[in-house]
């Protein structure tokens, strides 16, 4: 599943990701930031997360959520490798793609208010940007953007193999749409199924068209704000910390080699596809509330909910509009997303019964093995949240 | 009169972002006479406020009203007849002294004082901030002034309001590539303007609609396009935000602790600051826009300063401070710029421009309007350096006239 030859087109895919759960219950509690516990026993889940920590992972934290409402933290490894400081509990991270599902989110919103139409074309909001081999805005519907199913060209395939380069570069997301605009369809719109982020910067654009505000605003008066998510936001023009308590997030320079911190990075690239930086309880607490219908309307939930088939993702995998739905190994179903940006990859999954978890590792893996053994931790945490 | 009908033909040039051209053209027609309203109040705080040091000084030297300088007597007229709800200027004598004045009330509502030096929308005067910064670039050899910018932004401009393969850096620094103005079509609808968010690549799309001005080269035509395409330049060759250059650049190199760049979303001013109002013409009551979303100005109107700061930014700018000689040099280098401000005779260089001083000789100036603010500004070449702010755009030619009488007050008298 990566190429290793096109190790940009991996990032801010929600990769292969995600898994996990059943359930069916419903709201979160906010369990709020007092009344979580750090696990300083030994379960299950600190077993598996203290076991991603070696060559492949120098941190990892988590946060998870049984269906009480009880919150646990666990950290493990070193949050900076130079100072040897642990990893703080539900530090924040770049969740990457999990962008995507708060876009999704502000966009079906749209849709809920008659501002946005579903089934409309991308050429009713955008009017003559996207033309030519690449596809064509006439032809690509909003939903199809949302689903990956427009057959546009990602443009994170194309971006300098050698992030190092382009590490503290600002770019604006037309840019990065005519980059992918360059390219050739993968498909013809809604006959295939291919992960691609340059559906999420043109919503971005979207949603900026019909609301006239940036979508970050958008995102958080819409999403962030009314879920109540306090270690969440969209990071600024021109801004490449990451604020508050954090592990530092790492990559090598070549697979096996030593750890660099790339934690201070410019996110423009990501974009509505994967800026956002936030923890996993904020995770948790997002994808519950988005469950738990507290964002969107029962029709535009529905829809969200409607999946496909997503090739290339782990078995029992499909995609919705913005969202994953996961086969957990216990059986359960779970929805999420998941988000690789350099120096972090989350994984996550909630249940409709209200557990959720999520999973941060402070550098991407370097392989399949890598991210399955993430994505297991997850599956583990939410089956046996019951 | 016509200066104010004909479209192109801004009253008050150097104008802002044009959005702004157009809505004084538009306020214009109906009003040259000032017998309209009096919405603003008489000179309570007309009082030369000094200091050599802080606002704050000023807000309590204003006392002694009786020896009134004429540069306080201008500002108390452009509150008292050309209605403006205030008006705040700062002079910096050429040994560095700084004297600060205001005048009329800075919030209509509450009837508050006028912040000595307050903050406001520097609007167009952002202009020669991106310029200076194109400019470093050169002298760093990153940019080269005479190439086409297509080898900075391939394949973007396009179409009848030009090619990029024939505007060159520097025509558009310059006002001289035929780039069509985006502002008239920002301000169809003025309250969806003042909320609504744009990107760079949006308001260039507008322009690109439209025809060419002239051929480059041909002609000169004060465009905000242009502006924006040098922030785009800047964002390619740093991979940096223009708002982040031209705080490390310039801001911090000058120290100019009252400028700043808005962040995206951020629609207020921080700081002390006067109330921003507009209205179309005089007889219509001032409407507070202070709060509005500067985005559609970028690197052609987007910072925000004091009056203050636009001095120290100008003495430092021809001091040699932030560029070599040689690109200063070549920012000093006119053209003719018709009609760019109501004294006449004016040129523009690159993101400079010159204005004609009634005790002889010119002053280098930018100047800049935006909704709820006009700034004029201006440094002599013995080093004297003034900016006038006004709190509204101006609803009358007299007003607009009266503005730049003011700076020429300040400069001359």
């Amino acid at each position: 599943m990566y190429k290793p030859s096109s190790r940009r087109s991996r990032l801010l895919a929600c990769g292969l990701a995600t898994m996990i759960a059943v359930g069916t219950l419903t709201a979160p509690v906010a369990a709020s930031a007092s009344s979580a516990t750090t696990a300083d026993f030994d379960d299950g889940v600190q077993k598996s997360l203290d076991g991603l920590i070696g060559e492949e992972f120098p941190g990892a934290l988590a946060s998870v959520r049984d269906a009480d409402g009880r919150v646990t933290r666990y950290t493990a490894g070193v949050g900076d490798l130079e100072t040897r400081e642990e990893v703080p509990a539900d530090g924040r991270v770049r969740i990457g793609s999990n962008t995507k599902t708060f876009v999704a989110t502000v966009v079906l919103q749209l849709a809920g208010e008659g501002k946005i139409e579903l089934d409309g074309p991308v050429e009713k909001y955008l009017p003559g940007l996207v033309r030519g081999e690449a596809g064509d805005g006439r032809k690509i519907t909003v939903r199809q953007l949302l689903q990956h199913t427009s057959g546009l060209p990602n443009y994170t395939r194309y971006m300098h193999q050698d992030f190092f380069k382009i590490q503290h570069r600002y770019v604006e997301a037309r840019d990065m749409i005519d980059v992918a605009l360059r390219h050739k369809a993968s498909f013809k719109p809604g006959k295939g199924w291919e992960y691609s982020n340059t559906g999420y910067l043109l919503l971005g654009l979207v949603v900026q068209k019909v609301t006239g505000r940036p979508i970050a605003e958008e995102v958080t008066r819409r999403v962030i704000d009314r879920a109540g998510l306090r270690d969440t936001y969209w990071p600024g023009v021109g801004d490449q910390t990451v604020k508050g308590p954090h592990p530092r997030g790492y990559t090598v320079r070549k697979p096996g080699g030593e750890f660099v911190d790339i934690t201070t990075m410019d996110p423009s690239w990501g974009g509505a596809a994967g800026q956002l930086i936030g923890t996993p309880d904020d995770l948790n607490t997002f994808f519950l509330t988005l469950l738990d219908g507290k964002l969107l309307k029962p029709a535009q939930l529905a829809e969200m909910k409607k999946t496909v088939k997503a090739p290339g993702f782990p078995e029992g995998w499909r995609y919705g509009l913005g969202v994953v739905k996961m086969k957990l190994s216990c059986g359960d179903t779970a929805w999420g997303h998941g988000g690789d940006i350099d120096g972090y990859e989350t994984r996550d999954a909630a249940t409709t019964d209200g557990r959720a978890a999520a999973v941060a590792v402070t550098a991407l893996p370097g392989g399949e093995a890598g991210a399955l053994k993430v994505i297991k931790v997850v599956d583990d945490a939410v089956c046996g949240a019951r | 009169m016509p200066a104010f009908t004909e479209h192109r033909r801004p009253p008050t040039p150097l104008k802002g972002l044009r959005i702004l051209k157009t809505l004084t053209a538009v306020t214009a027609l109906s009003g040259l006479t000032l017998a309209g309203v009096l919405t603003a109040p008489a000179a309570s705080a007309a009082t030369p406020a000094w200091s050599a040091a802080t606002a704050a000084t000023a807000a309590t030297a204003a006392t002694a009203v009786a020896d009134v300088s004429p540069l306080q007597k201008a500002l108390n007229d452009l509150v008292k007849k050309d209605n403006f709800p205030a008006a705040l200027a700062t002079v910096h004598e050429s040994d560095g002294e700084a004297r600060y004045y205001t005048a009329g009330v800075g919030n209509l509502k509450t009837r508050s004082k006028v912040p000595a030096d307050g903050r406001v929308r520097i609007a167009s005067n952002t202009k020669m901030y991106t310029a200076t910064v194109v400019l470093q670039l050169v002298g760093e050899g990153k940019v080269e002034l005479d190439a086409p910018i297509e080898r900075y932004l391939p394949n973007l401009v396009r179409g009848k309001a030009g090619d990029g393969r024939k505007i060159t850096v520097r025509q558009i620094l310059q006002h001289t590539s035929g780039l069509p103005d985006y502002d008239d079509a920002l301000f169809a609808d003025f309250d969806r303007f003042l909320r609504k968010y744009w990107k760079p690549r949006e308001v260039v799309d507008l322009a690109l609609r439209k025809k060419a001005l002239f051929k480059p080269g041909k002609g000169w035509g004060y465009s905000n396009t242009n502006y924006v395409l040098a922030g785009m330049v800047v964002e390619k060759v740093t991979g940096r935000p223009i708002g982040h250059e031209i705080t490390e650049r310039i801001i911090k190199r000058v120290g100019l602790r009252d400028t700043y760049w808005p962040k995206a979303r951020e629609k207020g001013i921080r700081g002390p600051h006067p109330r921003g109002y507009f209205a179309t013409k005089p007889t219509e009551p001032w409407r507070d826009v202070t709060t509005f979303d500067p985005s559609s100005g970028w690197a052609a109107g987007q910072l925000i300063g004091s009056p203050g700061d636009l001095n120290r930014f100008l003495l430092a700018l021809l001091d040699g401070e932030l560029l070599k000689p040689a690109q200063l040099a070549e920012m000093k280098r006119t053209v003719a710029a018709p009609d760019a401000d109501t004294v006449g005779g004016s040129r523009y260089g690159l993101g400079l421009a010159t204005f004609r001083l009634s005790c002889g000789g010119f002053a280098w100036t930018h100047g800049g309007n935006a909704p709820g603010y006009t700034t004029r500004n201006a440094v002599t070449k013995d080093g004297r350096a003034a900016a006038v702010a006004v709190t509204a755009l101006p609803v009358t030619m007299e007003g607009a006239k009266n503005v730049e009488k003011a700076l020429d007050t300040a400069l001359c008298a």
